[in-house]
């Protein structure tokens, strides 16, 4: 058994806090470090202590494995939590904290080289004869490979990065024609994200669902799962939205899917959490065919709350007590699904302007609350968003009885939240949500790349009744209000809040109904 | 909380005490009267209609507004120079006409002769730029990149020119609203 009493949670953002409050559950102090972009960062604030790592790009901050490891020996720290992104995935940083005495919250260097490597870990699969995806178990030397592996499983297929992940490296290729500009353009942008230019090929299974399925594996050989988490509402690879359990998957393909993924995992020696993702066809009675694997994510990922809410379990208790050494409290059979969980990521977004980039100052913030609603956020009302990370603000997720009420509660709430100051996603969710495709869970990884390049017009104005005062009018009203009360106040605030000269934008930003 | 009766609201306020206000809603025109009551009560005329309703600042920027008998929650926000009020989930942007009218501001916009920029959409970092001074660009061709957030974006020329001015270097920050390139 590892004495944990502090731990250094090398991450940012809402994942960092959302470690740093199951450490204070558990009576464990917390460590945090930070760039120059995240003095004031939430994430600071809620540890118990906090180091300088350096300058604001990730390569000289969150990126520096011997900084950190040199500030979990100063801060006292005994464990090390990489949450997601960052080093998380990282093998050498795993080893590099074992040989440093420190222990890395998730699993060790070499079963996360096996299983992490998307190559690696098709070798993995086939060994163990489970169903994957067609296509290459080794990078591709060359075009030329390239050409003769895409003849051989047949067009459509897809470019991946081996080191990949978060959609970047990615290309579709539909014909041969296409190969050489997607072939090149996959490598250098694996190459620019990853530092890897290595890519594999795979066959572009269309309609499929992403299933995943979360596991637990001790040190002691016991390994179980945890039901899975429908992840098909995508945009170019990225999910947007994720739900456990899935409409799609029954008792008995659960227990398929939960099966395969327990053997890939204790095949390479797995420990900690991880995520076994799974591509579901679809047949045409609309009923789930076959399955087959599609990677591995080797640590707790964004989605981990639905889980934790079908299942009651927390998860990052889980991690620690699996890396004090403990044996697994859980047994199959006790893992009990109740309920149905959405979350919808909420990003720093114009979804209404080719989904830029918005970072900034949050002018305003009145948070969501209320029955069934979880929201792991790491922001606050006047903190600048940094430019230098990736856009989550914050995960909304919602938890009921039923999928039709779990998507009512999570409209609700989308209802109730606002951010000020910068674009969100916020509105695209209610679009989402409220479409008729979605709820019926007819959906697959191309569902909303396909909505969203229909350019469905937004659905006219709330259901107003007869006689009611448009928004505009009210909007008009209270513009009036706020004008009148700043000239009361002596008009302070009043350049601050009141627009008069600025660039006068015609197109309506109606953001709440697209 | 009982809003003042419609029948009181049809009675022009007293114009000495009534507040004047023209506005832009959604680029569309509107001309208010308001008149403030006693207990948040108030009386408008918007466009000449006459509408009374009742309205409280629980918070900086957010207002909490009864009309009959409905209760709208409006909130100001800004993000990067455009103001809107949010009411219930839907946004409108807004201005106040003052000083400089609109039909002025968007002719300096639109103006088809004289030099055109492209400018930073959000705070970023320029990581290449595609173009050299004195060439001859067209209409929504690729000027430059610029980096936030892990995403790469590409900025587009609003029309076809000759490039005037680059005002940045790779690897310099910029601001949102920041003039990056001239075309002339």
């Amino acid at each position: 058994m590892i004495e944990i009493e502090t731990i250094l949670i090398a991450n940012r953002g809402e994942i960092a806090l959302r470690i740093i409050r199951a450490c204070r559950e558990l009576g464990i102090a917390t460590v945090a470090v930070y760039s120059d972009a995240d003095r004031a960062a939430p994430h600071v604030l809620a540890a118990d202590q906090a180091y300088r790592l350096g300058a604001a790009p990730s390569v000289d901050s969150y990126l520096r494995g011997d900084l950190i490891l040199e500030i979990a020996h100063r801060s006292g720290a005994q464990a090390i939590h990489p949450g997601y992104g960052f080093l998380s995935e990282n093998a050498d940083f795993s080893e590099a904290c074992e040989a440093a005495g420190i222990k890395f919250i998730g699993p060790g260097g070499p079963a996360m080289r096996t299983l992490g490597s998307k190559t690696l870990a098709r070798q993995a699969a086939d060994a163990l004869g489970l169903p994957r995806v067609p296509g290459s178990t080794s990078s591709l030397r060359s075009l030329a490979e390239a050409l003769s592996v895409a003849e051989q499983i047949g067009y459509p297929v897809m470019l991946k990065a081996a080191a990949g992940g978060g959609g970047k490296g990615m290309r579709p290729v539909f014909s041969a024609s296409e190969m050489p500009g997607s072939f090149d353009g996959a490598s250098s942008e694996a190459l620019r994200s990853f530092g890897s230019s290595e890519v594999y090929l795979e066959k572009l299974v269309e309609r499929a669902r992403h299933i995943e399925m979360q596991i637990l594996a001790d040190e002691h050989g016991n390994c179980i799962y945890l039901g899975e988490r429908e992840c098909s509402v995508q945009r170019r690879h990225q999910k947007v939205i994720e739900e456990a359990p899935s409409v799609r998957v029954d008792a008995e393909l659960r227990a398929r899917i939960g099966e395969t993924a327990v053997r890939l995992a204790k095949s390479a020696g797995y420990t900690n959490a991880g995520t076994v993702e799974f591509l579901l066809e679809t047949k045409r009675d609309g009923t789930a065919g076959n399955f087959y694997f599609l990677e591995m994510n080797t640590r707790l990922q964004v989605e981990h709350p639905v889980t934790e809410l079908v299942t009651g379990l927390d998860l990052v208790h889980l991690q620690i007590a699996i890396a004090r050494g403990e044996r697994l409290a859980l047994s199959q059979h006790e893992i009990l699904l109740r309920g149905h969980a959405i979350e919808c990521r909420i990003y720093a977004e114009d979804p209404d302007n080719g989904f830029m980039p918005s970072p900034g100052k949050i002018t305003r913030l009145i948070p969501a609350s209320g029955p069934g609603i979880r929201e792991d956020s790491g922001i606050y009302e006047g903190w600048t968003v940094p430019m230098d990370y990736d856009p989550m603000l914050s995960k909304l997720i919602a938890f009921a009885p039923t999928r039709e009420l779990a998507i009512t509660r999570a409209l609700r709430v989308l209802d109730d939240y606002v951010i000020g100051g910068i674009r969100t996603n916020i509105g695209l969710f209610r679009r989402i949500l409220r479409d008729p495709s979605f709820q019926r869970s007819e959906i697959d990884t191309g569902y909303l790349d396909r909505m969203l390049a229909e350019r469905i017009p937004a659905p006219d104005s709330q259901p107003d009744g007869a006689g009611t005062p448009s928004s505009e009018k009210l909007a008009a009203l209270a513009a009036g209000v706020f004008a009148t009360l700043n000239t009361q106040a002596g008009g302070a605030t009043a350049s601050n809040d009141f627009p008069v000269s600025n660039p006068w934008k015609q197109q309506g930003r109606r953001e709440g109904l697209r | 909380m009982e809003n003042v009766p419609r029948s009181s609201a049809t009675q022009p306020p007293a114009s000495a005490e009534a507040t004047l206000i023209s506005l832009e809603i959604e680029g569309r025109p509107y001309r208010l009267e308001l008149l403030v009551g006693a207990n948040g009560d108030y009386r408008a005329h918007l466009n000449g209609e006459p509408i009374g309703f009742n309205a409280l600042l629980i918070q900086s920027g957010i207002l909490s507004l009864i009309l009959d008998r409905r209760v709208y929650r409006c909130v100001l926000l800004d993000a990067s120079g455009e103001t809107s009020i949010q009411v219930g989930c839907e946004r409108f942007l807004f201005r106040r006409e003052d000083q400089r009218s609109l039909s002025a501001s968007r002719k300096n916009r639109n103006a088809g002769a004289g030099s055109q920029s492209v400018k930073a959409p959000m705070p970023g970092r320029v990581i290449r730029i595609l173009v050299e001074i004195g060439e001859v660009v067209e209409t929504n061709q690729g000027v430059i990149v610029i980096e936030a957030m892990k995403m790469q974006n590409e900025l587009k020329t609003p029309r076809a020119g000759r490039v005037a001015k680059i005002q940045v270097a790779p690897g310099a920050t910029v601001g949102a609203n920041e003039t990056l390139i001239v075309i002339e």
